[in-house]
């Protein structure tokens, strides 16, 4: 889904001493099909933004446009509801939305909320949990009694199951150790890659993250779009770094490092393990023949 | 509209009412609580009229602000005031319908039930939106000691007072936080019969009880890991220091409580 926003702009609290203005004219485009991420520090007003992309706030300034829905400050909240079904968000820490009974049950409410009817709900939830790895044996337990990495999946299963076209996605491996970030990462990569209409808008703090998944990255500071770029070339980017205050991505420090130490230049745009491994191979090689 | 109600909230400031000790503060609306409800003295309650606007013109609190916060409040003031209007058969009947009959006492009864719930709302949202949470508690610890003597935890007592007060915003943040996370899978709040609206709130509310207990759990064990052992022989780093504007304050709200009675005896 094709996103397009035109002068956004969004206040917390209009009117009242705790007034904020969180967003101010942003304008961007996110094509339809592409791994996009925000990045930006604390209240620089990204977790705003992705809020805005599935209607669950309203710009109170300029126009948004996703896929086929137009939203305006103006726009009902009723209007919205119909968005909702084709953007899902999968919030930070998305195991304090869990409630049912049962775990299949839990996933079961999205699809049940669009008018699915009872089996064909249950059986897409079953197929989501074990896409997002939970077994069979687990589906009648309590969500209360999974361990705490098996609830993120459980709940990232109820966005799923609704089936969505946008994936909106709130730094959603915040608190799981590297493997389990690994993982999640990975399952949402295996989505996005299964349909090419979907599309994904990230939020993480972890720069290896967005460089390794992300075809466009959005730069934010203090409620402003500062940039849009590449991964291949804002990462590569040292001053740029700097200047937003954000992390090399480890692939490009190994990179550079070779670079200085061996005074001779390494492309430094690889964000996997891989890429990484063939161009310290293509250096050494180089090495040697010179 | 959760953004908007600010019983409980506190609004920083440097005005005459912030800069009052809480003990003066407490007592204060206590006394206007006890005394306006005895009282249907109307020069009684002019001067409680009085009293409740010139506090909040001292408070300096933005009109606009309060207005939009206990716009919410004003309905229970209005469902009170119906109540008493349809229920009350006393007095002259000024309106009949047939199945529904409006007694001059009813409009009465209504008014000043309705004017006392609506200063006292005024005034006790005043005394939070002056006063920070710790001075809330420290004062009504204060206020509480003399009970000690007849074994009332009165320590314990201040302290889950100020637990529950520094966890409303939080639990409304996280409620809030909730009703989009299932508002985003589909939930309508505002769609359908009042049973289906109920049943909506089920996967709001479970989420925020487990985590509620949870947090408690968390905050018992932080607690006991910095040695917090009770009340007894605890000191405090703030120290409540009563000046004359508190004296001044008591005395005024005590010569009001003073004249309520008169006008009830006499």
């Amino acid at each position: 889904m094709r996103i397009e926003a035109e002068h956004v702009g969004y206040t917390y609290m209009s009117g009242s001493p705790f007034e904020t203005e969180a967003l101010r004219d942003v304008s961007l485009v996110l094509d339809s099909g592409k791994y996009h991420a925000v990045v930006g520090h604390t209240g620089s007003g990204k977790s705003t933004l992705l809020q805005l992309f599935n209607g669950l706030e309203k710009p109170t300034e300029g126009k948004l446009t996703v896929g086929d829905w137009t939203i305006t400050p103006e726009t009902k909240q009723r209007d919205l509801y119909d968005l909702r079904r084709h953007a899902g968000i999968v919030f930070q820490f998305p195991e304090q939305q869990l409630f049912d009974e049962t775990i299949v049950k839990d996933v079961m409410y999205g699809p049940l909320n669009l008018g699915l009817e009872r089996e064909k709900a249950e059986q897409l939830a079953k197929d989501t949990l074990l896409r997002v790895g939970i077994g069979e044996e687990l589906h009648a337990r309590s969500p209360f009694e999974l361990s705490g990495g098996q609830m993120r999946r459980t709940a990232i299963a109820g966005v799923l199951a609704m089936e969505p076209e946008l994936l909106l996605l709130d730094e959603p491996t915040a608190g799981l150790d590297p493997k389990g970030q690994k993982e999640i990462m990975e399952l949402f990569y295996d989505w996005f890659k299964e349909k090419p209409e979907r599309t994904i808008v990230l939020i993480s703090h972890d720069m290896n993250q967005v460089a390794r998944y992300a075809d466009h990255v959005v730069v934010m500071a203090d409620g402003e779009k500062q940039l849009e770029k590449t991964p291949a070339e804002l990462f590569t980017d040292g001053t740029t770094l700097q200047t937003y205050q954000l992390a090399m991505p480890e692939t490009v420090r190994i990179l550079k490092a070779l670079e200085d130490a061996s005074g001779r230049p390494v492309a430094s745009d690889a964000f996997t393990r891989e890429e990484t491994l063939r161009r310290i191979l293509a250096w050494e090689k180089g090495e040697r023949s010179g | 509209m959760m953004d908007n109600i600010i019983i409980g909230q506190y609004l920083p400031g440097k005005s005459f009412v912030h800069s009052l000790d809480p003990r003066a503060k407490i007592t204060a609306v206590v006394l206007f609580m006890v005394f306006i409800f005895i009282s249907r003295d109307p020069f009684v309650l002019s001067m409680a009229v009085v009293l409740t606007v010139a506090a909040f013109l001292a408070a300096g609190i933005p009109p606009r602000f309060f207005w939009k916060g206990i716009r919410v409040i004003l309905l229970i003031v209005l469902l009170t005031f119906t109540l008493h209007l349809f229920m009350t058969r006393e007095g002259d009947v000024w309106l009949d319908l047939g199945w529904l009959t409006i007694y001059s006492g009813g409009v009465i009864e209504g008014g000043l039930i309705a004017l006392r719930l609506l200063l006292l709302i005024v005034l006790a949202t005043m005394l939070t939106l002056t006063t920070t949470p710790v001075d809330l508690t420290d004062g009504m610890e204060r206020l509480m000691s003399p009970l000690e003597r007849v074994r009332v935890p009165t320590h314990e007592l201040a302290l889950m007072m100020s637990i529950a007060l520094r966890f409303i915003p939080t639990l409304l943040g996280e409620t809030q936080k909730i009703i989009k996370a299932q508002t985003a899978r589909g939930a309508s709040f505002s769609q359908g019969s009042i049973w289906k609206r109920l049943n909506a709130l089920i996967p709001v509310l479970i989420p925020l009880f487990a985590q509620s207990f949870k947090r408690a759990e968390d905050l018992a064990i932080a607690m006991e890991a910095r040695g917090y052992a009770g009340g007894e022989g605890r000191t405090k780093f703030r120290q409540l220091a009563w000046r004359k504007r508190d004296t001044l304050i008591l005395v005024l709200f005590s010569a009001f409580g003073a004249f309520s009675i008169t006008t009830r005896i006499l």
